[in-house]
């Protein structure tokens, strides 16, 4: 009987020790080698990840040296309903009526009908005070999701120049997409322990913060005062003329910083909708090349006076054209001062016979490969004309000079060159050259950045120039009077006295997509000078162009140049000398 | 409360050593059983872990300090930003130019130019 009982009592130990053989192997597997993927599962219950939204950097103008606010961030609220919660639908409705109604979503009473969806929009960009408004009704069923937004003060003020954000959160077009990455910053990210409000706990060891870094507040070099001018003049010039394409870029020639820029048509980035057409988003000053014509003349001479190949008193016999590998080249008006004139006569009356004599005294006499080469050392290495300018806007384009080496790049061509035609330039490239022909001689790289804003501290970015010597201060001096001469010599306008103020015209013929060939029926107009108190220091660069539906010409761009020019002397507090 | 006294006798060498030292021990004469030993254990890792949760919650609380603290942070923000727009919105040029202000003001017939 003790055999007996000891074997059942072996025999029931055993079965136990075979069960907790069972659960040890069991907890063995899952606590053991499926460690891993029930914490896992574990953290998915209770640790949350958020992500720590990097606030885009706002943009300023400047006002003087004042920044001023142009585009700023703003957090409005989508109000939105689940129609299966809604208990009392005209509540609802009165409510949002009262508080939003601009801002609801057509017939949105409707949308509370909607039982076989949870999620309806009610109403879009409501306004912080709007949203607790709603939500001090404590309306059942209705729930508020918080977007920022881009907002423009100033309307359309520089939007060709601001560029906007689209539905992403990336910049489009203009400042906001050059510079997307420096405004925009850098997501955080937090990842905690939460509680079933998600609540971040700080129980846990695994909790990580990485805090968003916002992006840069940026300093335009804009104006916001000159800018308004500039868009007004342009407004009132485009209506004058019936001009399709009016542009305008006002820069500082002693630092290379734009002022304004700005172009007819434009856009209110608060109005989006109601673009239908989007070229007006391209800033046409830096992404439009084109034969800028017979300003180009002042680009010319500088290097000739420069090169000592002539002065402002230089001679030549004016034959009313001049015939270079067999084909003639005329002047605009080809009985206009015949025989010997000087060089000034040339520029005071954009004679081409004049500039192209010029280019041919470069190669003692003829547009030779030297002439050739001397012309492109200027235009493109010290000018910077036909490449990039580097300002840092989304858009820009190189536009074209040919090098001397290339079979297109003959005397002819370059003949052409001389007074503006044969190449394709933009606004921005050629105002920045003739800033350094005016201003003794030294190129800036024309910027659209001042500097930045640093808790509330507007910190400028330095000044420096980009190459010095492109022409010397002597030639520079010269080129700064015959211009001031050319400016009164054809058209003597009602300048205020007291100032130093230059200019050309310029008259660009543009070529006939039907026929691939230069017509006389569809000309730009460009007036492109400067002006200030100072003979020897230009306040500021003016460039202004008229095209598209019809012939337009250097004095219709005058007009807008004079208006202003004459204001900026008032703004710019310069007192008269002289 | 009865106790015994107990003289316990120590080497030489040891009293030596411990020397000017009680070389009397007073002993309870209560003596404690397994079961209370093991309510008195169990009592004590119920108090510590009592104390474990009241600090554990109070952490938690903290927490939940701190989130309402960072939520009206984060309201007061959005609205110094609406209030910036709105000044912004003031103080654009469009808006001072519709001004009544604004559109009282006349051109002036003359200037006259003073060096400061």
């Amino acid at each position: 009987m003790e055999y007996i009982k000891g074997k059942r009592t072996r025999l029931l130990a055993g079965f136990v020790m075979a069960a907790m053989a069972v659960f040890f192997v069991r907890l063995f597997y899952i606590q053991i080698i499926q460690h891993n993927y029930y914490t896992a599962q574990a953290d998915s219950e209770y640790i949350k990840q958020f992500t720590l939204h990097a606030q885009r950097g706002e943009i300023y103008a400047l006002e003087g040296d004042q920044p001023v606010p142009l585009v700023m961030n703003e957090t409005v609220y989508t109000v939105w309903a689940d129609p299966t919660v809604v208990t009392d639908k005209q509540k609802v409705v009165d409510v949002i009526n009262k508080v939003a109604g601009g801002n609801t979503q057509p017939n949105f009473a409707q949308l509370l009908d909607v039982k076989n969806s949870r999620y309806q929009v009610l109403a879009t960009k409501v306004t912080r005070a709007q949203a607790e408004m709603i939500k001090k009704e404590n309306l059942a069923g209705v729930g508020f999701d918080a977007v920022t937004q881009r907002v423009y003060p100033e309307g359309q003020l520089a939007s060709q120049v601001l560029g906007f954000v689209n539905s992403n959160g990336d910049g489009q077009y203009g400042f906001e997409q050059y510079n997307n990455s420096m405004l925009k910053g850098k997501d955080g990210m937090l990842k905690t322990v939460t509680d079933i409000r998600n609540v971040p706990l700080t129980i846990g060891n695994d909790n990580i913060k990485t805090p968003a870094v916002n992006g840069k507040n940026a300093v335009l070099t804009i104006d916001r005062d000159i800018q308004a001018k500039v868009e007004q003049v342009l407004a009132q010039g485009a209506a004058r003329t019936h001009a399709k394409q009016v542009s305008a870029i006002v820069v500082d020639p002693n630092n290379g910083h734009v002022l304004a820029m700005a172009n007819m048509p434009t856009y209110d980035p608060n109005k989006m909708s109601s673009v239908t057409d989007i070229s007006v988003f391209n800033n046409d000053t830096i992404s439009k090349p084109y034969e800028v014509g017979s300003v180009a003349k002042t680009l010319t001479m500088g290097m000739g006076i420069n090169e000592g190949v002539m002065t402002p008193q230089s001679t030549y016999d004016n034959l009313g054209y001049i015939v270079v590998d067999g084909i003639r080249i005329n002047n605009a008006d080809q009985t206009r001062l015949l025989g010997r004139i000087t060089m000034q006569d040339v520029l005071d009356w954009s004679l081409n016979s004049g500039v192209v004599t010029m280019t041919e005294w470069l190669g003692g006499g003829s547009i030779n490969l030297k002439a050739r080469n001397t012309m492109y050392e200027y235009f493109h290495n010290r000018y910077h004309l036909g490449q990039l300018t580097g300002i840092q806007l989304a858009g820009e384009t190189p536009g074209t000079i040919i090098p001397p080496t290339d079979v297109q790049g003959n005397s002819i061509r370059y003949s052409n060159m001389a007074f503006g035609q044969g190449m394709s330039l933009t606004m921005v490239q050629t105002a920045a050259a003739f800033s350094s022909v005016i201003n003794g001689g030294t190129y800036y790289k024309p910027t659209i950045l001042a500097g930045f804003m640093n808790n509330g501290t507007y910190d400028p970015l330095p000044v420096k120039p980009e190459d010095t010597n492109v022409i010397s201060a002597q030639a520079s001096q010269q080129m700064r009077a015959m211009i001031h001469h050319a400016h009164y010599a054809t058209w003597r306008p009602n300048d205020p006295a007291g100032y130093y103020i230059g200019g050309k015209t310029g008259t660009s013929q543009t070529i006939d997509p039907k026929t691939g060939k230069y017509r006389n029926t569809d000309t730009i107009g460009t007036y492109l000078g400067f002006g200030g108190n100072d003979p020897n220091k230009p306040a500021y660069v003016i460039m202004t162009t008229l095209a598209g539906g019809g012939n337009f010409g250097g004095g219709d761009a005058k007009v807008m140049f004079n208006q202003i020019s004459d204001w900026m002397l008032g703004y710019l507090k310069l007192p008269p000398k002289g | 409360m009865p106790y015994t006294q107990t003289l316990q006798f120590n080497s030489r060498r040891q009293t030596n050593w411990q020397r000017n030292q009680n070389t009397v021990a007073f002993a309870s004469a209560m003596k404690l059983g397994p079961v209370t030993h093991t309510v008195l254990i169990a009592l004590m890792i119920t108090i510590l872990g009592l104390i474990y949760l009241t600090q554990a919650t109070r952490a938690s609380g903290y927490d939940y300090t701190a989130s309402a603290i960072q939520s009206k942070i984060s309201d007061l923000t959005d609205q110094k930003n609406e209030l910036a727009v709105q000044n912004a919105r003031l103080m654009a040029l469009q808006t001072i130019q519709n001004s009544n202000v604004a559109k009282a003001m006349t051109t002036p017939t003359d200037i006259q130019n003073v060096t400061e």
